[in-house]
């Protein structure tokens, strides 16, 4: 596992299926602060965040409700921006970035990975990665490419199903497909098993890990589960906000 | 994301709540249905009534007589006629090339003595100038749209036709024909000269047998005949190759008996009717009635306007709360899709895009039964008009400016609608949507 800094290899010029990791992945937070409005009280949601995290690391972010996880995952995946502090993803300075450069880095460098798999009702497994194939870029592939995919993660004959006509497993390896569809540097899942019955969540870590393993992308999985947490190479617990390394 | 992709979630979206889908396209449906209706009756009632005042010619149209006008002339719309006046051929040219005016009609009025049938044991031919107790009229045929006609029953002469006439009401009354029996009939017509007779003028005539192939309401002249002006010109022409019959038959002193002048548009009456009274002839036009009636259907259109604009406006605030729920219901849909890179406009293109569906289709279905509500107000008041022993009128005309007009302004008043829900759904904080999860 490389460092922050410890290469000059640029994203994008590692084959894919390479182990290498991918430079432009690894993050570093330095004294990030972030707090919300609740009404007129203020409630601090991180507290002098102090991070790096390797390209091409496999991380675990735990620790109770309430911690701040899913706050820190959404500043890294540029959801919103810190209020204070630095926060660099690659060569990203998120709080530099507005709205359309935030929306920017999240189709070309982020990958999530929602608790409730976050797939569109409306379309089938393979129009949810065709719609993301179309955010991420203009290729005239779309369809190819999500057929790939699907045949990625084992559900090419489940293409033309609905996600209410999947198992809830089936639905979280159409979202990893989905995640991967702008071949991202990095992986956000939160709660990735959470909804999972223990052999859907070992399969979907399983798939997880392979294919971030694959394509050396970096990995950060924000889980209450203890089992979840002790298979990444690296972990981190937040507690009411403040880190626990 | 491209429209393609904006268009399927559009669509997908709709057909998930169907049942919403359904209502709020109804809504827009009777919106516009009900605005389709009322400008569609609004517009032919409008077009009819104008029609009726300028008696069933166009409501542009002015007579002109071959006489001299008063002082008071330009301020009535009645003739005021002053002593006779010659209509030349100068007249004509000076107003045929004035801007205010679209066509002149020339009219030949001729007397004459009308014999029904049967024929043969018609009285001998009565002395003096009261047997020629008609007047042919005669005017070009060719464009009947532009005279002040009516048809009544069976069809105009045709243009040019020397055997064919029309008859008016006022014919049916002295003649002892009735309406049912009088078309196809044919009728002797006596075309008086004056000549001079052994120490006194006497009459003699010209006789044709023309058929009668139309009753017609008209005021193109005073008369119980309406012949092509062909007719109406021979007639003249053999009357002054006589002599002149002092008060009890003069010859005709001017070529035409009147003029038909149609203004250009109805705001070139007057200034039509100005240049008429200033060449020096009386007139006559509905001008201030027309004018004063299409005040009260100006108020009238705004009127239903304000209802039709009442409907709509409650069809789009439909628009809006149906999609102010598909925001509130979608919210995690929104996050998740900010979340994997679509930006503010690709969340604004589907749902503008949502909107902009149900205001065409909306649209398109009001706009047909718009129109099918106002053929049937036609048929229905048609039905009653035909009870009451009146003439029926025609509605429902089919106005493709409408039509495209009440679609086009349906689907864009849908997404002026949406507009709200739709920056509010494009606002949508990503992380404040994905928590909503």
């Amino acid at each position: 596992m490389r460092l922050l800094g410890s290469g000059v290899a640029q994203r994008g010029t590692v084959a894919r299926g390479s182990n290498v990791a991918r430079l432009g992945s690894a993050i570093r937070l330095h004294d990030v602060n972030h707090w919300y409005r609740s009404g007129r009280s203020q409630v601090q949601a991180l507290v002098d965040i102090d991070l790096e995290i390797p390209a091409g690391g496999y991380v675990a972010l735990t620790g109770p409700s309430g911690a701040g996880k899913s706050t820190l995952l959404s500043l890294i995946g540029g959801l919103e921006r810190p209020q204070s502090g630095t926060l660099m993803v690659g060569q990203h300075n998120l709080r530099d970035l507005h709205a359309d450069g935030l929306a920017e880095y999240r189709r070309t460098t982020i990958g999530f990975v929602f608790q409730h798999f976050g797939l569109l009702d409306l379309l089938s497994a393979r129009e949810n990665i065709e719609l993301a194939a179309s955010l991420a870029c203009a290729s005239r592939n779309r369809r190819q490419q999500a057929r790939d995919l699907l045949g990625e993660v084992g559900l090419l004959d489940r293409a033309e199903h609905r996600p209410g006509q999947l198992s809830g497993g089936e639905r979280q390896r159409v979202a990893i497909a989905r995640a991967f569809v702008n071949d991202p540097g990095l992986i956000l899942a939160d709660e990735p098993t959470g909804n999972l019955d223990a052999v859907s969540a070992m399969r979907v870590l399983d798939l997880l890990e392979r294919v971030h393993r694959e394509r050396g992308c970096t990995l950060l999985v924000v889980t209450h589960n203890e089992a979840v947490a002790q298979r990444a190479e690296q972990r981190f617990q937040l507690d009411a906000g403040r880190l626990n390394v | 994301m491209n429209w393609v992709d904006a268009l399927t979630l559009a669509s997908r979206s709709l057909r998930r709540r169907p049942g919403r889908a359904l209502l709020t396209i109804l809504a827009v449906t009777l919106g516009t249905t009900l605005l389709v209706a009322l400008a569609s009756v609004a517009s032919s009632a409008g077009s009819r009534i104008v029609s009726k005042l300028s008696n069933g010619g166009p409501a542009t149209a002015i007579k002109v007589s071959a006489s001299k006008a008063d002082s008071d002339q330009i301020y009535t719309d009645d003739l005021r006629a002053a002593g006779p006046k010659a209509i030349s051929e100068a007249t004509l040219s000076a107003v045929r090339h004035s801007p205010h005016v679209a066509s002149v009609i020339p009219v030949i009025a001729s007397r004459i003595l009308a014999v029904p049938p049967p024929f043969g044991s018609s009285p001998a031919l009565p002395a003096g100038e009261p047997a020629f107790g008609d007047t042919m009229v005669g005017v070009d045929l060719s464009k009947p749209g532009n005279l002040p006609i009516t048809m009544l029953a069976g069809r105009l002469p045709r243009a040019g036709s020397l055997t064919e006439v029309a008859i008016t009401e006022s014919y049916l009354d002295h003649s002892g024909l009735s309406a049912a029996n009088a078309l196809g009939t044919q009728v002797e017509i006596a075309e008086p000269q004056a000549f001079q007779g052994s120490g006194s003028v006497q009459y003699r005539a010209r006789w044709v047998r023309v058929e009668i192939v139309g009753l017609v309401s008209q005021q193109v002249g005073s008369g119980a005949f309406l012949v092509p002006i062909e007719q109406a010109r021979l007639a003249q022409t053999w009357a002054l190759a006589g002599v002149d019959g002092g008060d009890v038959f003069p010859l005709p002193s001017s070529p035409y008996t009147g003029l038909i002048v149609l203004a250009s548009s109805l705001n070139d009456v007057h200034a039509a009717r100005v240049l008429i009274t200033n060449l020096g002839y009386a007139n006559t036009a509905p001008e201030h009635l027309v004018a004063s009636v299409l005040r009260y259907l100006g108020v009238v259109d705004i009127v239903l306007a304000g209802i039709g604009a009442v409907a709509l406006g409650i069809a789009g605030l439909g628009v809006a709360n149906a999609l102010l729920a598909a925001v509130r219901e979608r919210r995690r849909e929104i996050g998740v899709l900010k979340a994997i890179g679509a930006r503010d406009r690709d969340i604004l293109r589907w749902f503008l895009l949502e909107a902009f569906a149900v205001g065409t289709v909306g649209g398109v279905l009001g706009a047909m039964a718009g129109l099918l509500i106002a053929l049937w107000v036609g048929i229905s008041v048609n039905a009653y008009l035909t009870e009451q022993g009146l003439q029926s009128i025609q509605f429902g005309d089919v106005s493709w400016p409408l039509i495209g007009a009440a679609i086009l302004g349906t689907s864009l008043l849908a997404m002026a609608a949406g507009a709200v829900p739709a920056l509010q759904a494009a606002r949508l904080a990503p992380k404040e949507a994905v928590a909503a999860t």
